[in-house]
């Protein structure tokens, strides 16, 4: 009885209120689910229409689910850091408790929500504006999903199972060296970031695919929305930066339980090796989760003023300049860390040349607005928001970049407050942006624009008064990861701000959550399909759009396609049925139970691997190896659907448009 | 996975056809073991060592690299110019991350 005793408080964590909470709230709330579902008896509707689905629609639905519920959890635990942070001599978290919040919170938000919310966007949108009926590998793409899926939830696992990992999302040894951390939580970090990290390789790959070889006939390279450019930047970043990070993460977990010595100084390792190689990928990620960002500015400023975009091949010029110049740029993360001058010296100017595509962007989009009937609707005022901070980033981003000054500012607050306003300024300004321009063609109703005007001001509010005096904190000596301070720094008001500014930031994620449910409840149901007067393909079809997106394959004549077809009365059509001769049967991959199955097998082994139960590895990894071997054997992938039900669909789509034209 | 991908999409990838039986990826398959066993031996015999060990191993690599590229990714039957932009950002990226770390990493830190 008292092994079994000592074995729990060991396996689950103990000794916390905090925890003790979630645990009740965990139980609870897992329950709540459970049982709704069975009162409801949607167990099978839940497996068969979303659990085993491979369309890009629905997979974009359940990535932004998990990216909204990830931002929920490490936004509270930047709260809770900025709790313990708002006076001096705070006792509210341990010093221990701080480090793992914050290792956490990172970890959470570059990976676990920042790259599913990019992954959201790019389902929802790409296939629809090239034109085309799903990616180039649909069953892959859920494959990807479920990776991420089961990756966050071992990371996440670690809060209440074991003990989370404190060694910051960088988890630099030796620190993480099993002789500094010898708890699970590293191995769970590892873990869930390797799992997850396939799946954002395979989600590359199949991106970039989709754009080379899945475009609409008559979509030239030329002609390809700008959304889409910055999507296959992105993914080329992913397919060559990814890896390096699989790879680095794999020596340090060969470490922690083989007994190698890759990063081990005693045999000869290299702990430096560590910090190469993570930031070979940690850099080009800033990159990957950015410029997507930017293909949503692209598109929210031309439809928002009712222009194309200025500069059209200046800006797909600046993103694949970015895409390869951001490459390398890496070693600027560890200027401090003893390289020489001319190392230091090459990539602080190539850091700064960065600079240059970027501000071509910018300008390219203040021209767009010039002289444009702007409209001030929610996803341009996230736009709008994201020039100045944006430009705080960049301006501080070249202050790091010298690296003589870096020996300054390195670890500093200063840094702190530098990137998140490159990361909440740019990236997930731009992802909100993206979410509420592309939210009623996913769904079908549009998002309140009063309560999200709330969100919005008191989120610029809180972003300035958060990050705003940690500049300062910075510069007058308060270091990064500082979990308590004296009360004689002089630093006691701008913490209490900066703290204040989080508590609006807050407030503002729990306005969108109510617009959300708001609207869920009561949006405007968007009849049109076009509730933006939009200028591409996406918005040529009915919201949300049908299983096989086009009943008939567009073909395309200019950049700004569906706008072209607007102005010249052409999409007076698209009210109207499709011409019946042009319809023929589509073809359409099956919804498959494997992806889901896989995911679920490298959970096993993965938690397995983290308690070092090597017996549980095999199980998962037989389990991958017979899913694998089930969808070598499979026949049935496919299936056609006929012209009636297309027929039947596109009649039942366009009732709510012929209703519209004749009340 | 193309194969699927081809019948799911078929104007996505060119028709390739299907031989009867995959003998390319077998043979791949069978050299990419032997090279892997092959640098594994390099690494735990105790046979060579220095500048020739790691000589041997690079070229092994290398040797891989062509495997992967010429039996798996089809880069012989030639495509079109976005194929050719992709292998030659992929050369470039790999040779800046091998010529950078080595680069970064001679201030000499390591322990010996
Ligand atoms: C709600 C707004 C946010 C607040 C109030 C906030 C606050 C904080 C705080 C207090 C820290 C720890 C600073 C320290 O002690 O060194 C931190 C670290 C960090 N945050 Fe945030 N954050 C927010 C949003 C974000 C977002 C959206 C991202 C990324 C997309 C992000 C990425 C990071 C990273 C990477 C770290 C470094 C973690 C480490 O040192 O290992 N944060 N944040
Ligand atoms: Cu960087």
């Amino acid at each position: 009885m008292s092994g079994l005793n000592a074995f729990l408080s060991h396996f689950f964590v103990t000794g916390d209120p905090l925890i003790y909470a979630s645990d009740v709230l965990i139980v609870l709330v897992s329950l709540g689910i459970i049982v709704t579902l069975t009162y409801l008896k949607k167990w099978k509707w839940l497996w068969r229409e979303w659990l085993t689905t491979v369309d890009h629609k629905r997979i974009a639905i359940m990535y932004l689910i998990a990216a909204i519920l990830m931002l929920f959890r490490g936004g509270a635990d930047a709260e809770l850091l900025r709790t313990q942070l708002a006076v001096p001599n705070n006792s509210f978290l341990t010093a221990e408790h701080y480090d793992q919040i914050f290792t956490t919170h990172g970890t959470i938000m570059i990976l676990f929500m920042a790259m599913p919310m990019m992954f959201a966007l790019f389902n929802a949108a790409v296939p629809l504006q090239i034109g085309a009926r799903d990616v180039a590998f649909p069953y892959l793409n859920a494959i990807s999903f479920w990776l991420f899926f089961f990756g966050c939830l071992l990371f996440n696992l670690s809060f209440v199972i074991g003990g989370s990992p404190d060694g910051g999302w960088t988890s630099y040894p030796p620190l993480t060296e099993l002789g500094f951390s010898p708890g699970p939580g590293e191995n769970y970090y590892i873990l869930g970031i390797l799992i997850s990290g396939l799946g954002s390789t395979a989600t590359g790959i199949n991106f970039m695919a989709t754009i080379l070889k899945m475009r609409a006939p008559g979509m030239t390279l030329m002609k390809l929305p700008l959304f889409c450019w910055s999507v296959l930047s992105s993914s080329i970043i992913i397919l060559f930066a990814f890896p390096a990070l699989t790879v680095a993460l794999a020596l340090l977990l060969l470490d922690r339980t083989m007994g190698t010595d890759f990063f081990t100084i005693l045999h000869g390792g290299n702990p430096m090796q560590f910090v190469n190689l993570f930031w070979v990928w940690g850099h080009p990620e800033v990159y990957i989760v950015v410029l997507p960002a930017f293909g949503v500015y692209s598109e929210v400023v031309s439809t928002f003023s009712r222009k194309t975009v200025f500069g059209y091949k200046s800006m797909v010029f600046s993103l694949l300049a970015i895409t390869v110049i951001g490459y390398l740029t890496w070693a600027h993360h560890f200027f401090t860390m003893g390289a020489g001058a001319s190392v230091n010296t090459f990539f602080a100017i190539s850091t700064m040349c960065v600079g240059i595509p970027t501000g071509v962007k910018m300008f390219n989009w203040l021209f767009t607005m010039f002289r444009g009937r702007i409209q001030f609707k929610l996803p341009m005022l996230w736009t709008l928001a994201f020039i100045p901070a944006f430009a705080i980033a960049g301006a501080t981003g070249i202050m790091l970049a010298a690296a003589p000054a870096d020996y300054q500012f390195h670890n500093s607050q200063f840094l702190v407050a530098h990137f998140h306003m490159a990361l909440i300024g740019g990236v997930v300004f731009g992802y909100v942006a993206g979410m509420y321009y592309w939210w009623p063609k996913l769904f079908g109703f549009s998002l309140d624009e009063r309560l999200g005007r709330w969100a919005f001001w008191l989120w610029q509010i809180g972003f300035y008064g958060c990050f705003g005096p940690q500049f300062a904190l910075g510069f007058m000596g308060m270091t990064r990861r500082m979990y308590t301070y004296p009360a004689n720094m002089g630093w006691n008001t701008l913490n209490l701000v900066s703290t204040c500014g989080a508590y609006l930031m807050g407030v503002a994620f729990l306005f969108i959550g109510a617009q959300i449910v708001y609207s869920i409840l009561k949006g405007k149901r968007d009849v049109t399909g076009d509730p933006w007067d939009g200028r591409t393909l996406e918005w040529s079809i009915p919201s949300p759009p049908p299983l096989y997106n086009f009943a008939v394959i567009p073909t395309v004549q200019a950049r700004d396609e569906w706008w072209r077809r607007k102005q010249s009365g052409e999409a007076a059509q698209r009210a109207a049925f499709p011409a019946e001769a042009s319809l023929q049967p589509i073809h359409m991959p099956r919804n498959s139970s494997i992806p889901f199955l896989v995911g679920l097998s490298f959970f096993v082994g993965g938690f397995g691997t983290v308690f070092h139960w090597y017996g549980m590895s095999i199980v998962g990894g037989v389990g991958i190896l017979l899913c694998l071997l089930a969808r070598s054997l499979q026949e049935n992938v496919d299936y056609y659907v006929p012209v009636d039900e297309i027929k039947r669909t596109e009649i039942h789509l366009r009732e709510g448009v012929t209703h519209g034209l004749h009340v | 996975m193309s194969s699927q991908s081809n019948t799911a999409h078929r104007h996505a990838a060119s028709a390739v056809h299907e031989p009867s039986f995959p003998w390319k990826q077998v043979i791949g398959y069978v050299l990419s073991l032997l090279l892997t066993g092959a640098t594994l031996w390099c690494g735990f015999g105790h046979g060579l060592h220095g500048g020739v060990l790691q000589t041997t191993m690079m070229v092994l690599g290398m040797l891989q690299v062509l495997v992967q590229l010429l039996l798996f990714m089809h880069l012989s039957e030639g495509g079109t110019t976005s194929h050719i932009w992709m292998i030659l950002l992929g050369f470039f990226f790999t040779f800046v991350v091998v010529a950078a770390s080595i680069w970064i990493m001679t201030f000499g830190y390591q322990v010996q």
